[in-house]
């Protein structure tokens, strides 16, 4: 028996889609959203700023209720199966804020495993000022245990240095270079990824 | 019961000798890539790893468009390592045996269907046909054959690259694969006509091989 804990990517990984970027489609400011993060990757924006400035986008230029999208998404059910199975090793963590997250996870019963970025929202549930923005490859630098990354986010916990494995899951898209140079594992199946977690319990 | 096995295809190499500019994997053998090959053959054998190194997004985007329920493991370090490094990589946390195959293997269809049907651990070869060999050297036990040593200098067989061994034995060990092999020696011998794809005339003779339906 191993001693893994499990550190979950939520965005493309627990939902299967990027909710987010589907909203800036619906918004039209998919070019906003580029250009924020081609300054993120030219490091011209911080993380930090550059989650800022994305949500605030979209709480200028979105009527329709973010959280209620979330709580619509389409959700990797074998996974949150596998971390309800096996809540006591598993983290979700996610640089969404929380006020659009509360609906989805209380539905997923996943509230007590998920850690969120923070937000005050306003009377409209936008976000009027955000508190703290959860960096997953920081808060994985500070795991004592040994862990295992899931994700396909080039800003997320799948680049965390210091996990044992690095697992790659990005169902029906992609992987970006990024990812792929740091990733230990690549799975495409949900169903062979939770049965290769399994093996890791 | 089923079987608990876990196929492992290493194709992280960069196949120098062949002076291509493709991984072996890729190489396209009477219409398709030779992994598509092995995958073909391996039908519906439930968990199957391939080592992927140089090249490494091509040969996922091939193999996903076949197969998504493959677990790709990468040796981001190929260059400087050897099969046996990303065997050994793949066989972490596998079931309780591992099939190992190189990616650069071309197998009869007749003796991969013997394969997957035999459940015990095994070394395979042919007939000796590489200029540059390593042997095997065996002895026979109440009729069946052991191979009891890798040898560069002689044996009876050609030592193909294909085993199937416990996992829980192949947890360390660098090189090449027979070099994991080696400290678990006798082991029975199976023998598999193969086509191993290093040189440019390799590949030639794996081509006519298939269109020839297999046959020698």
């Amino acid at each position: 028996m191993n001693d893994f804990f499990f550190l979950f990517d939520l965005n493309t990984t627990i939902i299967k889609s990027d909710v987010l970027n589907v909203i800036a489609e619906s918004a039209g400011i998919c070019d906003q959203f580029n250009d924020l993060y081609e300054k993120l990757e030219s490091n011209k924006l911080s993380f930090k700023d550059y989650l800022n400035a994305k949500y605030r986008l979209i709480g200028e230029n979105y009527s329709d209720s973010v959280e209620h999208d979330f709580e619509k998404a389409e959700i990797s059910s074998e996974i949150v199966e596998f971390i309800r199975a096996h809540k006591e090793r598993c983290i979700i963590l996610s640089d969404i804020p929380d006020i659009w997250l509360h609906r989805l996870l209380n539905l997923l019963m996943l509230s007590d495993v998920t850690i969120c970025s923070h937000a005050v929202e306003d009377s409209y549930s936008r976000v009027q000022k955000l508190i703290s923005i959860i960096d997953e490859r920081i808060y994985a630098s500070q795991m004592v245990q040994p862990f295992i990354a899931v994700g396909s986010d080039p800003y997320g916990i799948i680049m965390a240095p210091n996990a044992t494995i690095r697992l790659c899951y990005t169902g029906i898209n992609a992987a970006s270079t990024k990812v792929l140079e740091k990733a230990t594992h690549l799975i495409h199946n949900e169903h062979k990824l939770v049965e290769f977690m399994e093996k890791l319990i | 019961m089923d079987f608990s096995r876990t196929i492992i295809i290493s194709c992280a190499g960069m196949g120098n000798r062949l002076g291509m500019e493709t991984t072996k994997a890729l190489l396209e053998i009477d219409g398709k890539p030779l992994i598509i090959h092995t995958l073909q053959q391996l039908g519906h054998e439930p968990d199957i790893r391939i080592v992927v190194g140089y090249q490494a997004d091509k040969v996922i985007d091939v193999v996903k468009d076949f197969r998504s329920d493959v677990v790709f493991v990468f040796n981001h370090n190929y260059m400087n390592t050897g099969t046996g490094d990303s065997v050994l990589l793949a066989a972490r946390h596998s079931n309780d045996y591992i099939l190992s195959i190189d990616g650069d293997l071309l197998v009869h269809p007749d003796d991969m269907r013997s394969i997957l049907e035999c459940h015990n651990e095994f070394v395979g070869g042919n007939p000796i046909e590489s200029d540059d060999p390593w042997f095997l050297q065996t002895y026979i036990d109440d009729e069946i054959e052991f191979v009891s040593a890798f040898s560069k200098c002689m044996g009876q067989y050609e030592w193909n690259g294909i085993t199937q061994i416990k996992s829980k034995k192949m947890l360390k060990g660098t090189g090449h694969v027979f070099h994991l092999i080696e400290p678990h020696l006798p082991m029975e011998f199976k023998l598999i006509r193969t086509r191993e794809i290093d040189t440019p005339n390799d590949y030639e003779r794996a081509i006519s091989w298939v269109k020839n339906h297999y046959n020698e």
